[in-house]
């Protein structure tokens, strides 16, 4: 009973939601073909179809009129019809959902308001820790929306000389531009709504309209594909928030290019590709579950996604459908019963995937391959071996800058950020001496900095081993090895590549953090991607140490339960026992024969 | 009357005259040159060549009688190195006739190798249009004629590489590509320093030397296979520039913008401190008279040259072995003394035999240091089945990668053209797809040994003069190339690290799995969702059917073959417990395969 409480609450909140957009956006584009075809007549705004025709109805669950989503209770017919001023153009935006979606999804954006996609805790809490701002990581103390406190915003009035005193500045400008509530860059693959629309009114790469209404002119860009709501959330809505070489984008493939000039290739046809989030990117083997057309929604539930409620502070804290879930696992063989998109025929499983309901036949944990027989790797992710290559993004430099005298970013303006780049780019084009502006996406305002960053080096072929927060073996990740520069408006270099300390002072703020790697390979890697494995074992590529390979050898985790492995751990993974290379040569033999 | 205007014009001519000798800096006592009336204090260039005894015309030509400044730098050279006059200035017959003449044939010189591959490479494609036959054995000098020959191929060679040559002439440019070139001053001049400061050329000769500083060399080779810059432990990054310093990036900075970041070096370098000339000789650097068309046909060293010797006795002071220690004045020699023999047969001076110790010195100091020669006798290096190996094979730890070289070439606008010195239409853009210092794969050179391999791969996209795209003209070419890394390590790399990784056997990065009997592939590069039009991954020079991917970029490299692989990987499942070189099962390899699989894995699985 519950359970059906809240999916007609989700219904109501959805369909609300969509006939707001509808209206709004019906409204908004009414204007030019009504004035083309009927310049004489006066328009009445009130009557949104005359002009709006062909709009799709935002779902069959929101059978409202348009006023319903797209007007203020305040002004049920009246004043803001009489011109489209005062249309509210999207009802679940942040500002908006109370007042519309919450009659009927008062549950849902709740939760939504103390999950992960709207607290944005462990972004925040983590970076903030490692940058001396803050004690702890965990538990989140800093975040966006729910019980935590707010992010503070920057104060202008003071001069920043420690990273802790430009961690929120940063944070603001650079980090959280990917986050519900703040809109997205117009640009190729960014452009996407916020609220409950962020996720459920799907957004084309290009922000084209794709729908049938004509009042919409669909050579203009910003606007969603069709005025629908949907549940059902293609993987391309999810990677416009994460793209860049975070996880989802690695789901696909992606890996972001080098960010100077002479990494704007290949040609195609004597075109150069266009950037998508603010990109080129290179194509690298996907996910065998992307291969097979699953969406991220398949594995990512609505709980996952949206929230229970529960305030957690970092994304691997958050209950999820696993691996064995569907798969099985060391301690169970059989698939999860409870899962709905499970199905048995004739002694085989089948899934069924969201994406256009297609049957895939679900290839179960296999107890005698040679990784699955070592009772050990029980304690091991799934992706730690399953994984087929990883983001590893080392050492970055970051550098707030007031003022800009130089041209020493003309390779370097692309940033995976194509609001930045614009700006960078003008400043940098500029003869004079410039005090650059960028954009607080929270705030929303422009003030004085812009934060410009590179990487030492960037990798996809190094895997490095650690343990999450349940004492399983992951794969980690460099997040991130800071090094700070601020350059004041005098040109005074304030901070000269400093490596900031953790708030509690146990050393550098630098981090590696497990994660899960959405790039699985139908088979593990070898034995010897991990065992015998310097890099896997944690101590780098390359035995002599210099100051640039040193980044490959990580650091710890900015979450106290997890850790690196220890000296006991890397010896075993060095120093394999007799009974483990006899293992090895079975399973070659096995093979074989 | 006439007689008188002509006495008066005669009086006058010669008071003219005598006014003028009378005015003229005339040396007290005789001198060999006149040039050395106003340049009095001109220092020596080298203790060989002191100017009491050569002057100045010797070198540098001219009019050696005339007082007169104008007259007396007429047909003066500035630059005797430069090969255009080498013939009447170091390489005249009595000097250094037979030296001039081999360097005119040197790689550094001609760049044949460099000019044969690429038009190659690039012009014997099948479906190229129009007529633009490969030039055979064209070099440098070639190109410098009136009529030089033209084609795609050449013309990016005079735009993108034709900068580094002996052939370039010196100090047309301020920086590094001024210190380029020169003929013999490339290498033999010291630059200066201080640069920047001014000089005072009166009296300040460019110091001449034969203890060549490495950075003479490292000017040009830090690029293409940037062996100058690995040796130092250096890799050209990404160019992102950081760390930043103060309020401006990273100082280790290349010439063109380019950033490095520090890799482990050479242990020739970090450890004993050597300079390239320590291994590099004379019949190596300048040739031995022979005009060869690949680098490591010139070179005439090898590590064994060094680590199990060959040596011949030299004695008296005019063998070459004795005229270089002579001139490098820091290496000791003796009258009777014996020397390391290269791989063509020519003295190794700086290494030598003493009472049974082998001793190493270095060119630049004469420091010695004692070699221990008998690690070819050791397991590791007699282990049956790697006869093949090169050392580089195993003791180079990471080489520089460079995937997808795109370049654009556009007819309609200009560059500079670095053998004419002007701009001349079609320009010439580079782009990449990534860059790796990881461990080297390996392949096959000169079809019988192991050695590591990079890819060389061009993307061409070629546009006209109305910048409408030639998809005719434009093409790919996937290349590997096989070359010493620079970056030796003593310690070599694990039997694991070859024998079960995909990457270094030549599949590309990615997962090497057994299903059912049989070996498969996933790799992680898609080169065909990258952009590019291929079926493998850019860093797959071979597959497991031991298909090559890519082709050599010389004669005779390649990725290994099907039976290569197959043998590589067989003996990946013994390494866990047979982990070392002497271990008896590889004495005899297939035998003791055999008897794993007859007597069902004993007494292995036991």
């Amino acid at each position: 009973m519950p359970e059906m409480r809240r999916i007609n609450s989700l219904f109501l909140f959805t369909i609300t939601a969509f006939c707001l957009i509808s209206t709004l956006l019906l409204t908004l584009f009414a204007v030019p073909p009504c004035s083309i075809n009927a310049a004489q007549e006066k328009i009445d705004y009130a009557d949104c179809l005359h002009c709006h025709k062909g709009i799709e109805p935002i779902s069959p669950d929101h059978p409202f009129k348009c006023a319903v989503c797209h007007l203020r209770p305040e002004d049920p017919q009246g004043k803001a019809l009489t011109d489209h001023q005062g249309i509210v153009r999207n009802p679940s935006a942040p500002e908006n959902m109370e007042i519309f979606c919450i009659k009927c999804h008062e549950k849902e954006i709740k939760q939504v308001k103390n999950s992960l996609h709207s607290t944005m805790a462990g972004v925040i809490n983590q970076t903030r820790y490692l940058w001396g701002a803050q004690e702890r990581a965990t538990p989140a103390i800093y975040g966006l929306s729910g019980p935590l406190k707010p992010l503070p915003e920057a104060d202008l009035s003071l001069y920043p000389e420690t990273p802790a005193m430009l961690v929120d500045d940063f944070l603001r400008r650079r980090c959280l531009r990917c986050h519900i509530n703040t809109k997205g860059i117009e640009s190729p693959g960014l452009y996407r709504g916020t609220g409950c629309a962020a996720c459920h009114v799907l957004y084309n790469n290009d922000g084209q309209y794709r729908g049938k209404d004509q009042a919409i002119d669909q050579s203009k860009k910003g606007y969603p594909a069709k005025h629908t709501f949907t549940k059902l959330i293609p993987n391309a809505q999810c990677m416009h928030c994460h793209n860049n070489n975070h996880v989802g984008a690695d789901y696909e493939g992606l890996f972001e290019h080098d960010y100077n000039n002479s990494y704007r290739s290949p040609m195609v046809n004597g075109k150069l590709r266009g950037t998508t989030y603010g990109s080129n990117h290179h194509h690298l083997a996907k996910d065998i579950h992307a291969e097979k057309g699953l969406w991220c929604i398949d594995c990512h539930t609505r709980k996952d996604v949206m929230g229970d409620g529960h305030t957690y502070s970092y994304e691997m804290e958050v209950p999820k459908r696993s691996c064995a879930d569907c798969h099985g696992g060391f301690n169970n063989t059989a698939p999860d019963p409870t899962n709905r998109a499970i199905r048995k025929v004739s002694g085989e499983f089948l899934f069924i995937s969201k994406n256009h309901g297609k049957e895939h036949r679900l290839p179960l944990f296999s107890p005698d391959s040679t990784g699955h027989r070592i009772q050990a790797h029980a304690k091991v992710r799934c992706s730690a071996c399953h994984a087929q290559w990883s983001y590893q993004d080392y050492g970055m430099s970051v550098m707030r800058e007031d003022v800009i005298n130089d041209y020493k970013w003309w390779n370097l303006t692309a940033q995976g950020d194509p609001y930045l780049q614009k700006k960078l780019k003008k400043y940098v084009e500029s003869p004079d001496t410039v005090y650059p502006v960028s954009m607080d996406r929270l705030s929303g305002r422009e003030h004085l900095g812009i934060w410009s960053l590179g990487w030492r080096f960037r990798r996809w072929e190094q895997m490095p081993l650690g343990v999450d927060h349940a004492g399983r073996y992951a794969i980690l990740r460099p997040l991130y090895q800071y090094l700070i520069s601020y350059i004041d408006r005098q040109g005074n270099c304030v901070l000269d590549s400093v490596a900031p300390s953790r708030g509690d002072g146990i050393g550098k703020g630098w981090a590696f953090m497990p994660y899960v790697p959405h790039t699985t390979a139908p088979f593990g890697r070898a034995c010897n991607a991990c065992h015998q494995n310097r890099v896997a074992a944690g101590l780098g590529i390359q035995e002599e140490i210099t100051i640039d390979n040193v980044l490959t050898i990580p650091s710890p985790p900015a979450v106290e339960t997890m850790r690196l492995l220890n000296r006991e751990e890397q010896r075993k993974l060095l120093q394999p026992t007799k009974e483990w290379h006899k293992e090895r040569l079975k399973a070659s033999k096995t093979h074989h024969e | 009357m006439k007689k008188i205007l002509i006495i008066v014009s005669l009086v006058l001519i010669a008071a003219v005259l005598f006014i003028k000798e009378g005015r003229l800096n005339r040396p007290s006592e005789p001198l060999k040159d006149a040039c050395l009336s106003c340049h009095k204090e001109m220092k020596n260039p080298d203790p060989s060549h002191p100017i009491s005894a050569f002057g100045c015309y010797t070198c540098h030509l001219g009019n050696r009688y005339s007082l007169d400044r104008e007259r007396a730098h007429f047909t003066m050279v500035r630059n005797p190195g430069d090969l255009r006059v080498v013939d009447r200035t170091c390489g005249k017959t009595g000097c250094h006739a037979d030296i001039a003449a081999r360097v005119k044939n040197s790689l550094m010189a001609t760049n044949v190798g460099i000019l044969k591959t690429i038009q190659e490479q690039w012009l014997n494609r099948k479906d190229i249009p129009g007529d633009s036959p490969v030039v055979m054995g064209v070099g440098v000098r070639d190109l410098y004629s009136k009529a030089p020959p033209q084609n795609l191929a050449i013309d990016h060679y005079r735009k993108m590489c034709g900068g580094c040559h002996l052939w370039k002439k010196r100090g047309d440019r301020k920086g590094e590509i001024g210190r380029r070139g020169g003929g013999c001053s490339n290498c033999h001049i010291l630059d200066d320093e201080k640069e920047g400061e001014p000089k005072n050329e009166a009296i300040d000769h460019p110091e001449m030397t034969t203890r060549i500083p490495s950075a003479n060399c490292i000017k040009c080779h830090n690029r293409s296979a940037r062996i100058g810059l690995s040796y130092f432990g250096r890799f050209e990054s990404e160019g992102y520039g950081t760390p930043y310093e103060g309020t401006g990036l990273s100082s280790r900075r290349l010439s063109g913008n380019r950033f490095f970041l520090d890799l482990p070096a050479d242990i020739h370098f970090s450890r004993v401190g050597m300079e390239c000339i320590d291994c590099h000789t004379a019949t190596g650097l300048m040739g031995d008279g022979k005009r060869y068309d690949r680098m490591h046909s010139q070179i005439d060293i090898t590590c064994q040259t060094c680590h199990s010797p060959e040596f011949s006795m030299t004695k008296g002071p005019d063998s070459l072995a004795g005229r270089l220690a002579f001139l490098n004045k820091r290496v000791p020699w003796k009258r009777e003394q014996s020397v390391g023999l290269s791989k063509k047969g020519t003295p190794i001076y700086n290494l030598q035999k003493e009472g049974g110790k082998v001793i190493f010195y270095r060119k630049m100091d004469g420091r010695p240091f004692e070699m221990d020669i008998r690690s070819s006798n050791k397991p590791h290096h007699r282990l049956k089945g790697h006869e093949r190996l090169s050392c580089q094979a195993c003791h180079s730890i990471w080489i520089p990668q460079c995937y997808g070289c795109h370049l654009t070439y556009k007819k309609s606008e200009k560059q500079k053209d670095w053998i004419s010195n002007e701009m001349s239409p079609g320009r010439w853009k580079e782009a990449r797809s990534y860059l790796r210092f990881s461990r080297p794969a390996l392949g096959i050179r000169d079809g019988l040994e192991v050695f590591p391999i990079s890819p060389c791969q061009e993307f061409v996209s070629v546009f006209d003069k109305s910048g409408r795209y030639l998809e005719d003209e434009s093409f790919s070419i996937m290349n590997i190339s096989a070359f010493d890394p620079h970056t030796t390590a003593k310690k070599s790399r694990g039997c694991l690290e070859c024998h079960q990784d995909p990457k270094v056997i030549g599949l590309g990065e990615g997962i090497l799995h057994q299903k059912g009997g049989k070996q498969v592939f996933r790799p992680t590069y898609d080169s065909s969702s990258s952009g590019m039009d291929l079926s493998f991954p850019l860093d797959g020079f071979v597959n497991l059917r031991g298909e090559p991917l890519q082709s050599g970029s010389g004669k005779g490299v390649r990725p290994f073959n099907k039976e290569e692989i197959d043998r590589i990987l067989s003996v990946n499942p013994c390494l866990g417990c047979h982990n070392r070189y002497d271990d008896k099962i590889y004495a005899d390899f297939k035998e003791s395969k055999r008897r794993f699989e007859m007597e069902g894995g004993a007494p292995c699985l036991k």
